[in-house]
């Protein structure tokens, strides 16, 4: 079944186009991985999906004919990790995380039991239970970056679009909560769209790649097919190695390129 | 299973606790406004008893029948003067903290205020041609400075909305600096016609300095059906001005579309701050302070922060009401001077020993 598609899609931001003539099928119960270059339209594409961007042609949610859902009916079906999540100032994590519960609460009504239940579900499955009365605003970085996961898992929304979330974590924390998401999707059987600049995490998270660039889908495909030395070079003008790792996945590894403008590796091993 | 089925289904206990108005707290604001009113009632150059006044108000509730032991006059001292007075400044603070606590929220600014957006420059302008080449009203059913003052701010208001629309802009910081151009823009027109009609000058600066002044219950009977409608759609929206929180793009995520929560709770803000301008002036302050002292004191979440905004807005102006004609009796201070001169203070020792930060 298809979770997301998408035909003939264009995006222009100010005048300035940034998604091309985009036709993609996502099947429901996938782990998309959303790679390119900074700028290639990642951002845009998953906002495109969420139905917060104008765009010409197509998406499809689920089996809805296109533009058939309202704002609310969309929000129940796909929820949106941003890159950036606008952190307000006084709010408890319980207050954050019922936030998801906006599109199933009548406009002039109040929360019900069943939809504190649900916030109290998602504060356990992202281990935030003792965390609940605390302000949003008072986390670290790693504890933040789940409570706006628990914010889109009270969405109960069966598609996850995830917009570089290891922005900002450690190692650990981005290995940790990259676990969580797979975890997540196996349990609550979710489709899962991560953009991801990081090339090696993709590799051992994703089972599917989409290689945006230039607002064109470069390359796509099964891990394995999508992240290969030359496809790489051609499209972030890196030089890198990529390796097979004996415990599954792919190792992405920036090299040091001799007699080349170096400057593209050394941004990513600066990363 | 779907996700839908999963997450509703766990059972906790005993359950995360959201940010709602406890009945406690709800009580204690409205005792202390009852407090504040009945202060109010009593204080005045010719002293009523407690026990008299308590009893006269009794006695005008359904099926009690008291005598209070009031004289006649202190009856319409009680009636038709006091009491209007009070209920007025009641209303005139509750829509002016309202009004504040909404523009703070829909514009996620710490600094709105109720005339953030050009209702004041509007008012003020409107106001000051009523007063300087208006026509004499006397023998009109209604006065026409406060239709006049009405007018002018929601016509300010309407006037920076447009001008905010129209850039392409819809959000919030393009919204407040187009209030802060339409406000410059009307507030030189206004000095300007002032300037012009300097034997007006005393009148229109008393004027925007804030008043309370009733005769009988006609301004209350003026603001009442604003009041009501405003409050009425402000406490409708409380939960979603809270979700406006995290910013336009993630409450439309949220299935919230909140250019047009925005606007509703503007358009309802703007006819608090018309209502409450039309009867009382310019009186500053108080949708600034009485806000942010409840959000120091209770919370920051729009849904204990309404309610309780008209509550402690209503106690405040009563209490700064009392203390402009009484203090240099039976000269009466501007309001707005008491509402400044008591207020900051407070407010700057709410904010020293709060606890929380805003």
């Amino acid at each position: 079944m298809t979770a997301i598609g998408l035909r003939g899609v264009s995006v222009a931001l100010d005048g300035r186009p940034v998604l091309h003539d985009l036709t993609l099928t996502i099947p429901s119960g996938a782990r998309l991985g959303l790679i390119g270059p900074n700028g290639a339209g990642k951002t845009t594409l998953l906002r495109t999906v969420a139905g917060l961007v104008r765009h010409q042609g197509e998406v499809r949610v689920g089996d809805t004919p296109p533009g058939a859902l309202s704002r609310r009916e969309l929000a129940r079906r796909i929820a949106l990790v941003p890159q950036h999540p606008v952190v307000p100032t006084g709010v408890t994590v319980t207050d954050y995380v019922l936030m998801g519960r906006t599109p199933y609460i009548p406009y002039f009504a109040t929360e019900s039991r069943r939809d504190l239940g649900i916030v109290a579900s998602a504060l356990d499955h992202l281990d935030l239970t003792a965390f609940a009365p605390r302000r949003v605003d008072s986390l670290s970085g790693g504890e933040r970056q789940r409570a706006v996961l628990a914010r889109a898992l009270a969405q109960q929304a069966p598609v996850l679009l995830l917009d570089e979330p290891t922005t900002g974590l450690d190692v650990g924390h981005q290995q940790q909560l990259l676990e969580l998401v797979d975890a997540l999707g196996d349990e609550l059987d979710l489709t899962v769209v991560s953009a991801m600049h990081d090339l090696t995490l993709a590799g051992q998270f994703a089972d599917q790649l989409v290689l945006l660039d230039g607002g064109r889908v470069a390359a796509s495909g099964p891990t394995r097919a999508v992240l290969t030395e030359r496809i790489i070079s051609q499209h972030y003008h890196a030089s890198v190695r990529v390796l097979e790792d004996p415990g599954g996945g792919i190792v992405v590894i920036p090299v040091r390129a001799a007699g080349r403008d170096a400057a593209p590796a050394g941004r990513q091993v600066a990363r | 299973m779907t996700v839908t089925e999963r997450l509703g289904r766990a059972p906790v206990a005993p359950g995360p606790r959201p940010a709602r108005l406890r009945a406690g707290l709800l009580l204690a604001a409205c005792a202390c406004l009852a407090g504040a009113a009945l202060l109010a009632v009593l204080v005045g150059p010719v002293r009523l008893g407690t026990a008299g006044v308590l009893a006269e108000l009794a006695g005008r509730l359904p099926l009690v029948d008291v005598d209070s032991g009031l004289s006649e006059r202190d009856a319409a001292i009680l009636w038709q003067l006091r009491l209007p007075r009070v209920v007025l400044g009641g209303l005139v603070g509750a829509m002016l903290a309202l009004a504040g606590a909404a523009y703070q929220g829909v514009f996620r600014n710490p600094l709105a205020d109720p005339y953030l957006l050009g209702a004041a420059a509007g008012a003020g302008l409107a106001a000051t041609l009523a007063i300087a080449y208006g026509p004499d009203t006397s023998s009109w059913p209604v006065d026409l400075l406060p239709v006049a003052a009405f007018a002018g701010a929601v016509a300010g208001v309407v006037a920076a909305y447009a001008l905010g629309r129209s850039g392409g802009g819809r959000t919030a910081t393009t919204l407040i600096l187009s209030g802060v151009a339409v406000a410059s823009f009307l507030t030189a027109v206004q000095t300007y016609v002032q300037q012009r009609q300097d034997e007006t000058l005393r009148e229109v600066y008393g004027w925007i300095l804030g008043r309370l002044t009733t005769a009988g219950w006609s301004e209350v009977v003026l603001v009442v059906p604003y009041a009501l409608l405003s409050a009425a759609v402000i406490l409708l929206h409380r939960r979603l001005i809270d979700v406006l929180a995290v910013g336009d793009d993630e409450a439309s995520s949220l299935g919230v579309r909140a250019a047009r929560v925005r606007l509703v709770v503007v358009a309802a803000a703007t006819l608090a701050t018309a209502a409450a301008v039309a009867v009382s002036g310019l009186i500053g302050f108080v949708g600034i302070i009485v806000p942010h002292t409840v959000r120091l004191v209770a919370g920051s979440s729009y849904r204990l922060l309404v309610p309780l905004c008209l509550i402690a807005g209503a106690a405040f102006l009563i209490l700064a009401d009392l203390v402009a004609r009484t203090v240099m009796a039976p000269a009466e201070l501007p309001i707005g001077v008491v509402t400044a001169f008591f207020g900051a203070p407070f407010f700057a020792l709410v904010l020293r020993t709060s606890r929380r930060s805003l």
